[in-house]
């Protein structure tokens, strides 16, 4: 296995959708557009950085999120809550990242990247503050 | 296996700071230290790292199934 920690613990897919640009923009932004796909129901006052709203699941409840970038239409990120009905303050937040791409034949390459996902039993080991070398060293032993 | 000065070569940093590292490593399962007479050789244990994938293969799968249904909301209107 030569995947790095970093790797290990960040979620990342690319797909190739058959919409333009705008269009799948839209899809990510949009707060009725998204509830077609992802949860529910989004509350959210403003597609703006800073903003914040939740993202609702009528059976698994709302879950807390903050834009953290908007750059219409190629970029946005959120940060958001692991756990339903807990604030971005209290509770462990990954870091949700979408890169748009327009192609040649009017499609739309998509990235998603969430990073940040940490184990209740890892928090010991970040503290220790090995991780920093960590990428490094993990491909170095691996060779 | 690798020695302290075989890793400290390919690092910005002292053979200090790697043994320490190596240490940190080895206490939280991720890397293996051997002795072999004054030598300390060191083994990554990539059993932990599996876990962590494991730990993060449901996350992964919820994203597949949400990326399939913006893929079918697109297509939907074409």
């Amino acid at each position: 296995m030569t995947e790095s920690i970093e790797q290990t613990l960040t979620v990342e897919r690319t797909l190739d959708l058959n919409a333009p640009l705008d269009r799948v923009w839209r899809a990510l932004t949009d707060p009725e557009e998204l509830a077609r796909w992802f949860p529910d129901r989004v509350d959210q006052a403003e597609i703006k950085p800073g903003v914040e709203g939740r993202f609702v699941w009528e059976k698994h409840g709302a879950y807390a999120f903050r834009l953290e970038a908007v750059e219409p239409p190629r970029r946005l990120v959120w940060q958001w809550a692991r756990d339903a009905e807990t604030s971005l303050d209290e509770g462990v937040t990954t870091k949700v990242e979408w890169i748009l791409e327009p192609r040649s034949d009017g499609g739309t390459t998509l990235r998603l990247r969430e990073s940040g996902f940490v184990r209740p039993e890892d928090h010991e080991a970040n503290e220790m503050g090995w991780d920093a070398e960590l990428k490094e060293l993990v491909e170095l032993l691996s060779d | 296996m690798l020695s302290v000065s075989e890793i400290a070569n390919d690092l910005p940093i002292t053979r200090q700071a790697v043994t320490k590292h190596l240490d940190a490593l080895a206490a939280v399962g991720l890397v293996r230290i051997r002795r072999v007479g004054r030598e300390r050789l060191h083994e990554l244990d990539q059993e932990p790292l599996r876990e962590l994938h494991k730990w993060l293969a449901p996350y992964a799968a919820e994203w597949d199934r949400r990326l399939d249904r913006l893929k079918k909301h697109l297509e939907e209107e074409l």
